[in-house]
């Protein structure tokens, strides 16, 4: 039946085309009706056709490790790339500096924020470590940002910087007085 | 050629565009009118008068503007003038030391320039009191001098030009038959003619004529009551010439004239000799006379006196009886109408009369008795000065709203402040409805009396206030600082002048026992009791104990009161009560205090364990420290005296003639920032003690050397509640003038160095260390003194620091100049950190810069004086004595108003108007830019949107 069937659809479109193209029709009486209960797959459409689905060797298991890496070591490798750029800056508070700080920090900020959507991606029997490794290295991005904000004298970690907030003391003892002749 | 004229003249105009735009200046001719005469010229409309107290030779044109000033020694004092037909005025003055007097005489020409003419000058051994006569038209100048009746001295100048210091004929009388015992020279008698002396004691007139050399008396007209005395009064010409006669008075306490009897000194023809009475005027209090070349036997007699309502003038016939009088009403309350000289002046037949009140008015009246002009001369003797602010909206609409006790807790407080708010709103939208309607705007002096009140409304920043002032003479003044120094209130009182002028004399009189002038301190003591906008109080305390409290914008005193008690010490509380009113301590010789109001001494008793006083003299170098802390709340019936314990007591090395100097922080000063940023970021905390007091004390110390005495400058610094000395600097081979500035943590001095020759200023900062000062209830000496001197190049005459209102700006030193200008200089210069920030590794700006430090400048020993820091360009302020600050709303914005002989007033900007837009900020072109970009970015938005409409379509 089933062989019929797709026999049938290999030669015509539909049933009509193939009772027309056939000149002998050998069981048409019980057919037709359930020909006509239901159509014909679409063209293209195969219901149960059988795919080559590729097996999963040892060798794929290694890719996705390596893959996981990709991911993993990306913050760390922009290291040295950063290092350089925030060299190159230099440490005067101007506009290009201060955008370049900028990104510095919104990177690693970004990308802790969606630490979980990338945890995701990370897979393999390495991802504890992996996953590890990304923090990290988005946390080396971050303590370079700050760095470079400590070195440009952006941190308010001298006690200077917490002077307007000293309150001043309250006055308890009055005193007061005048020369006289 | 012209052409080019004309474009520099246009230049020019560009730099003088902003004169007098925020500042102005008043210039006075001096306070004590010695004689007021008319120029000899008859083409020049001139008067010229001196002034004896404040030394200054003026001319002055009929519209009673200076047309030009001489301003002669400070210290001396100007005793005799009058005028030549052609040549020019003659002055004497005269400089007293202890050990010496000098005189000068000096010519000045008649006219538009005053120059010097001639000089001549003369020195005398002793403290000599002096009497001048002056024949101008012989240019004689007779000086007679002596320091009692029987010993005397006369000097007679020729004033000539082609003879310099010529040197004087000297005439001397030793042990005169029947002279006088206990007269002073200088108040007891009067030069009249050329040569006749005339003395006054208690019970008669001495007389004597100096080619006589034999004194006579005369009794006195009547026997006066205890309350009564006599007074001589010189009379004059209109060239200040004497022509023999001279009058005697009867004087109440009250300064009222009862009789005034006419004498004339026999001439050397008549041989009957003596005093020849003449005449009795009732009520006269000054007389002058008009002598005319053609008839000089025959002068005629003007005599002047007050009334309730004004003065009187009157002229007299030859029969002594009045021939015409005219009077002159003004407000008896706002001005004085006793007065103090009185002179004639002739324009061709037109006769003006000069007239000097005790409050040191000058006016002119003309024949019909309307004034012509008036000059408040006062103005240049002030002796204390407040801003005081304004309110936002007219005094008039909140007056019975805003008596109420201002506590702020109640309900009622709270609808009051919500009402005030909305009068304000409502009074901001009338004033904005009517410059609508009214297109043109009037002018600020256009506003007549009935909207004086009105238009004493505060500014939005703050920069509308009123000076209150009080002069020398007892007079106060309220002037507004915005219009020019307009006088909005005045008030004369009597007793305050007394009281200030013997305070003075007796200040005088130790000086002189002492031969060492000390710095003048102000003989009254000014407190601003209540700071409510609406009901500002002003307290005048005197030493003798005469207290007026007044309001400055009402210009009503609320309340006098004489305690006749001499008080040594007034101190403002620092706690008001719930009517807003800070009270008044007052300590009286017998260490009694007294509270004023009484009823502050309630607020007083809450807080009694907190306040110390600190007591010393001027000339002493004992202080103490006072508590009250035993004080009782007061029970009824029980009788007792409130007299302060002392709790300490401190003796400084004595030196000669010491004077002391106390320099107290401002009371109500705010310090923004309690540390200094250091150029390594590190914090050092400021030593803010608020009891901290800077004393100088200066005299002669007495060394092992030949030499003996050498001028010490001793600097201390002194915790006043407990006593204890922090720090100490003794200057050797120093003099006066010192000049103090103490504020937040800094001490700024000046001193004259004898050894180098030259005006050293020493500047002192206190600072606690890098570790944070522990709270208030323990007390600590300063850590860190950071001391350091600097040389100044010129002389100068007062120095203060700037004042605003957080405290945030930074302080400039406004120091003014011998020569007249007025230098503001950043506090950096002084930084006594500078020495050691030069070798710091910090010490170029770009390495401070580097580091985010706060840059020093390298340390030159020369203060420099920067042209541009000369606040007062080209309008020079004649001898400065006092620098008064005030602030204004706007935090960067400082207003200065200067005393002296001139005032002047202006605002300092020390860190820029950094809180303000500049005045060519393009308001129009912000305001299109922002509506173009609002317009763009709804468009776009609009565009983009149809966009992606039309690309779904699609």
């Amino acid at each position: 039946m089933s062989a019929t069937n797709s026999s049938q659809v290999r030669h015509g479109t539909n049933g009509q085309f193939s009772i027309k193209k056939h000149k002998f029709a050998l069981n048409f009486n019980s057919r037709v009706k359930s020909d006509k209960a239901e159509l014909g797959s679409p063209p293209g459409y195969v219901t149960n056709a059988q795919f080559n689905v590729p097996v999963v060797e040892p060798s794929d298991v290694n890719l996705i490790v390596k893959k996981s890496w990709e991911i993993a070591s990306g913050p760390i490798r922009q290291l040295p790339m950063n290092l350089f750029i925030m060299y190159m800056a230099g440490n005067s508070i101007s506009i290009f500096p201060i955008m370049m700080i900028g990104m510095l920090f919104l990177k690693p900020v970004k990308a802790l924020l969606q630490i979980n959507a990338t945890f995701k991606l990370i897979e393999g029997n390495q991802s504890l470590f992996q996953k590890f490794v990304y923090l990290l290295g988005n946390l080396l991005c971050l303590a370079l940002a700050l760095y470079k904000c400590q070195s440009m004298g952006l941190l308010p970690i001298h006690p200077s910087d917490w002077l307007d907030f000293v309150e001043p003391q309250p006055r308890i003892e009055f005193s007061g007085g005048s020369l006289s002749h | 050629m012209s052409c080019a004229c004309e474009i520099l003249r246009i230049i020019y105009a560009l730099y003088e565009d902003q004169i007098h735009k925020w500042d102005w200046r008043q210039q006075f001719i001096g306070i004590d009118v010695d004689s007021c005469m008319r120029s000899n010229s008859e083409t020049k409309d001139l008067i010229f008068c001196t002034t004896g107290e404040t030394n200054v030779i003026s001319a002055i044109n009929r519209k009673g503007e200076i047309a030009w000033r001489n301003i002669q020694e400070e210290q001396g004092r100007l005793i005799g003038s009058s005028l030549h037909k052609t040549d020019g005025l003659i002055t004497v003055s005269l400089y007293k030391t202890k050990n010496g007097s000098k005189i000068f005489i000096r010519k000045w020409s008649q006219d538009d320039y005053g120059f010097l003419i001639a000089e001549n000058s003369h020195f005398l051994q002793g403290s000599q009191n002096c009497l001048v006569s002056i024949d101008a038209s012989k240019s004689l100048v007779n000086v007679l001098c002596g320091e009692s009746g029987s010993q005397l001295k006369k000097f007679q100048f020729l004033v000539n030009k082609d003879q310099p210091n010529a040197k004087p004929e000297e005439q001397e009388w030793t042990n005169l038959d029947g002279s006088p015992t206990d007269v002073n020279l200088e108040n007891d008698c009067i030069f009249v003619g050329v040569d006749n002396l005339v003395c006054l004691t208690s019970f008669s007139l001495h007389y004597i004529a100096l080619r006589d050399s034999r004194w006579s008396n005369q009794p006195l007209p009547e026997a006066l009551p205890g309350d009564k005395r006599y007074v001589l009064e010189r009379i004059l010409n209109q060239n200040g010439a004497d022509v023999g006669y001279f009058g005697l008075k009867i004087v109440r306490n009250t300064k009222e004239t009862e009789r005034f009897y006419l004498y004339k000194v026999a001439s050397d023809e008549d041989k009957s000799g003596g005093l020849q009475w003449l005449t009795t005027f009732p009520k006269i209090q000054k007389v002058s006379i008009l002598t005319s070349a053609n008839e000089p036997s025959h002068p005629q007699f003007y005599g002047v006196s007050s009334t309730k309502t004004g003065i009187e003038i009157s002229k007299f016939g030859l029969d002594w009886k009045v021939e015409k009088s005219v009077s002159t009403n003004f407000d008896c309350k706002s001005h004085a109408n006793s007065l103090h000289r009185f002179s004639i002046v002739q324009f061709g037949s037109e006769i003006e009369f000069i007239v000097t009140f005790d409050d040191q008015r000058l006016a002119s009246f003309d024949s019909k008795g309307n004034m012509k002009w008036s000059r408040e001369e006062g103005l240049s003797s002030i002796i204390w000065s407040q801003f005081v602010s304004l309110p936002y909206f007219s005094a008039s609409s909140a007056k019975h709203d805003f008596r109420s006790p201002n506590d702020f807790l109640s309900l009622s407080s709270f609808k009051n402040r919500i009402y005030s708010q909305f009068v304000s709103i409502q009074e901001y939208i009338i004033s904005l409805y009517e410059s609508f309607l009214t297109s043109e705007k009037k002018t600020l002096e256009a506003v007549d009396e009935e909207s004086r009140e009105k238009s004493l409304v505060s500014d939005v920043f703050g920069f509308h206030k009123l000076l209150f002032i009080v002069t020398k003479r007892g007079k106060l003044f309220v002037l507004d600082n915005v219009r020019n120094g307009k006088i909005i209130w005045t008030h004369f009182d009597a007793k305050l002048k007394d009281d200030i002028i013997e305070e003075q004399k007796r200040i005088d009189s130790i000086e002189m026992e002492r031969g060492r002038k000390c710095d003048k301190i102000p003989v009254i003591s000014v407190y601003l009791q209540r700071h409510n906008l609406f009901t500002p109080k002003v307290t005048i305390v005197s030493p003798k104990g005469y207290l007026i409290s007044y309001n400055p914008l009402e210009g009503r005193v609320e309340d006098s009161l004489d305690l006749n008690t001499r008080i040594k010490l007034s101190m403002l509380m620092h706690h008001a009560d719930d009517q807003g009113i800070k009270g008044i301590i007052l300590m009286n010789e017998a260490d009694k205090v007294t509270f004023y109001p009484e009823s502050t001494r309630e607020t007083f008793l809450s807080h009694k364990n907190n306040y110390y006083m600190l007591v010393s003299k001027q000339t002493s170098e004992q202080i103490s420290g006072y508590s009250l802390r035993h004080l009782q709340p007061t029970s009824p019936g029980s009788s007792h005296e409130d007299i302060a314990q002392r709790v300490w007591s401190l003796s400084l090395p004595t030196l000669i003639g010491s004077c002391l100097q106390v320099g107290w922080k401002e009371v109500d000063e705010h310090v923004h920032s309690q540390g200094k940023v250091l150029a390594d970021r590190a914090v050092l905390y400021k030593y803010l003690n608020p009891n901290l007091v800077a004393l100088i004390n200066r005299g002669e110390e007495s060394t092992d050397e030949e030499s003996g005495k050498i001028n010490v400058v001793q600097f201390y610094l002194l915790d006043a509640i407990t006593g204890s000395i922090y720090y100490s600097v003794v200057h050797r081979r120093a003099s006066d003038p010192v000049h103090l500035v103490h504020s937040e943590n800094f001490i700024i001095y000046s001193f004259y160095n004898e050894k180098q020759r030259r005006i050293e200023i020493s500047s002192l900062e206190l600072f606690e260390g890098k570790e944070m000062p522990p709270p208030p209830p323990v007390r600590t000496p300063p850590k860190i003194v950071e001391h350091l001197s600097f040389i100044f190049p010129t002389g100068i005459r007062a120095m203060r620091e700037t004042q605003t209102i957080r405290g945030i700006t930074n302080k400039h030193i406004l120091i003014a100049l011998t020569s007249g200008g007025i230098l503001s200089l950043p506090k950096i210069f002084f930084d006594p950190r500078r020495a050691s920030f030069a070798t710091s590794k910090y010490a170029s700006s770009a390495a401070a810069m580097e580091e985010g430090g706060v840059y020093l400048p390298p340390y030159i020993p020369e203060l420099p004086i920067p042209s541009e820091g000369i606040i007062n360009y080209n309008q020079s302020v004649a001898d400065v004595n006092h620098i008064y600050v005030g602030v204004s709303s706007l935090e960067s914005t400082c207003l200065l108003f200067i005393t002296g002989l001139d005032i002047y007033y202006t605002r300092v900007t020390p860190s820029k108007t950094f809180d303000i837009l500049k005045d060519d900020f393009d308001h129009l072109l912000i305001i299109i830019v922002l509506a173009a970009l609002l317009l763009f970015s709804i468009a776009t938005k609009y565009l983009a949107s149809r966009k992606t409409l039309n690309a779904a379509w699609k």
